[in-house]
Formats: structure tokens, sequence, C-alpha cells
């Protein structure tokens, strides 16, 4: 067993996951930022081991995930790995189809949901919170705008156009 | 001597051109296909309408992609370039939509946003006379960076109002204090 500690390799020794970690680590589908990073439970270094064994970007580590579910992972149980493995697939499909269709295509939020509730063949009540908050977290972790200004101070004649 | 004979020669070439002007909407539709065939990008060519339709990524993580259409149009004489910014967009917006775009097209010096408030969509066109990549070929390059370069800023606009919600005249202040940044930036550079 090799117990050498590391600098966490998902906060790069910060204690907390911010947006450019999420950038760098492609997990804007599945995190926000948050005061407390899961993979080193906020102590900025993990074991060698547990770096060695689990993946940085692995999206399931999180600080909600409930402990028992938590132990069952590091136990390799077969129901948790295929319920993450479907669970990452429906993510994906759902973060790539608002991608498409909400911001590139421009459809409303509400035309997105029909359109989905429609091809997955489920209610749109099922899906508008999880529609919701993908938007959401698409907004803050990819488009990523700054605030408006509140200073007026427009001059048509020099339009930089 | 040879600089005056090739510009003798380019003069007597636009002569021989301009003769046979009344060929320039099959002229130009064939320069338009031969410039996609070059450039090696994925489009789809519609003949009888005379459009080539492709898809091009707006921003610089390849996340965000735009339909484009290049349209050779008989009707108006003019060499149109178009982008689709909404297919589709929520009718409760409309209003703060018309003030965006009117203040878009007020501003801008080549190009037009157009709103169809029957089918809920939003298109930014560009044109220009079929005269112009009739006589010389490369405008219709020209063309295609500048329309492709000022989409990114009207989409980047309309972007705030659809997905943010945010008021339209604040998108326009930081639009122009954006698009101040980066000629500036271009200026420095050169």
């Amino acid at each position: 067993m090799n117990n050498k500690i590391i600098n966490c390799p998902r906060c790069l020794g910060k204690g907390f996951v911010n947006k450019e970690d999420i950038k760098r680590l492609r997990r804007e589908f599945f995190w926000i930022e948050g005061p407390h990073c899961a993979f080193c439970d906020g102590k900025k270094h993990v074991k060698y081991d547990f770096a060695n064994r689990f993946n940085a970007d692995d999206w399931y580590i999180t600080s909600d995930l409930d402990k028992g579910k938590f132990q069952r992972y590091l136990n390799e149980d077969e129901e948790i790995l295929n319920e993450i493995r479907h669970t990452e697939q429906y993510v994906y499909y759902f973060g790539n189809y608002i991608m498409e269709h909400h911001v590139s295509r421009g459809l409303s939020k509400e035309k997105v949901i029909a359109s989905l509730a429609r091809e997955l063949q489920i209610e749109i009540a099922d899906i508008r919170e999880d529609v919701d908050g993908m938007i959401e977290q698409i907004k803050t972790n990819i488009l990523n705008v700054k605030p408006s200004v509140k200073d007026v101070d427009i001059n048509i004649e020099n339009s930089p156009f | 001597m040879l600089k005056i004979f090739q510009g003798v020669k380019e003069d007597l070439k636009r002569h021989q051109q301009l003769r046979s002007v009344h060929n320039r909407v099959p002229e130009v539709w064939l320069s338009l296909k031969r410039y996609y065939e070059k450039s090696g990008c994925n489009y789809g060519t519609y003949e009888r309408m005379k459009f080539i339709e492709t898809t091009y990524s707006i921003n610089e993580k390849h996340q965000i992609y735009k339909k484009f259409q290049y349209h050779v149009d008989e009707k108006t004489d003019l060499l149109k370039s178009l982008v689709w910014i909404s297919e589709g967009f929520d009718s409760d917006k409309v209003k703060n939509i018309l003030i965006l775009s009117s203040h878009l097209n007020t501003l801008m010096h080549a190009g037009l946003v157009r709103v169809d408030t029957k089918n809920c969509t939003i298109s930014m066109e560009m044109g220009i006379s079929l005269l112009v990549p009739y006589l010389y070929e490369d405008e219709i390059h020209t063309l295609c960076v500048k329309h492709f370069n000022l989409s990114k800023d009207i989409v980047w606009a309309f972007n705030r109002l659809l997905i943010f919600d945010e008021d339209p005249v604040f998108i326009i202040v930081d639009l122009m204090k954006k698009v101040d940044k980066q000629q500036n930036k271009t200026q420095k550079q050169n």
C-alpha cells in the first residue's frame, strides 16, 4: 500500500471546485462550483492510492452524494455502477440536446421541453425540473456571461459595427 | 511594363465580362459552389433555389453552432448571406426582440436583422449586388467572412436576451463596449 499524500487533482489543492476546474475536467453538464471539494473532502490533498483508483473527473463523487451510496460505489456494487453508467448517458444526452436546440437553434425553453418529452415519451412535467437545472448549469458553466453594465452611454454616431 | 500589361489584361477581362453581364446569375452560382467545394467544409446545395446551407461554430470552444445560408437571389439581384439566430423563440419575448433588433439595425452599417413574428424566427442577413462577385470572385469570401464575424456579435446579443432574459438596452451597451474593445485590440495588433 502506498500511503503517499498528494495535492488534490480535482481542486488542485484549493479545497473547493471552481468554474475553471469544471471546465478543465469537462464536467459542465454535471457539476456547479461549490465551497467544498468532494474528492479531497475539502482537505486539499488526497491519498495517492485513492487518486490512483478514481479519476479526478469522476462525476459521481460529489459533495451531495449519499454516504451509503458512496460506500457501495467504493465497494464496486454492480447495481450502483449500472446506475452511474445510465445516468451519465442520460445527462450527456440531455445536455447536448439543450445545447443543440435551445442554445444553437435558439428554440424557446418550452419548445425544447415539449420536443424532448415527445422524444423520450414521457410527461412534460417529469422533465421540466431537469431541463431548468441543465439550462442553469449551461448558463453558468458554458455560456458564462458577465452581468450587465448599468451605465448607459450609447453614441449611435460612432457605431463600432 | 509587365504590371501595365497585366492591368490591361485585367481590364479586357472585365470588359468581356460586362458584355455578358446577363449571365451573372449562373456565373455567381457556379463561383459560390466552387468556393464551397474548395473550402472543404460540410454543406448542402439546393440547386433549384440556388442556395448553399452549412453550419459553423460561432464560439471559440465549438459549442454553439448556427445554420448559415448563401443565396444567389435572382429577384433582388443580390448574393445574400443569412444566419438563423432563432428558429422558434418564445412569443412572450417578442416585444424585447423587436426592440433589440431595431437597435441593432440602427447601429449596423451592413447587415439586417429580420424578425418573423408569425413563425417566431430571427435571422440576420447581408447582401451584395451580384455584379460584384460576378466581376471579382474573391468578394464571395469577403462577404462570407464579414457576415460570419458580424453574426458572432449579433448571436451573442440575442443569446443574452433569449437565454439570459436581459434588458435590450443593457445588451446594446455591453455589445458596443465589447465591439469597441475588439477594435482596440485589433488596432493595437496592427
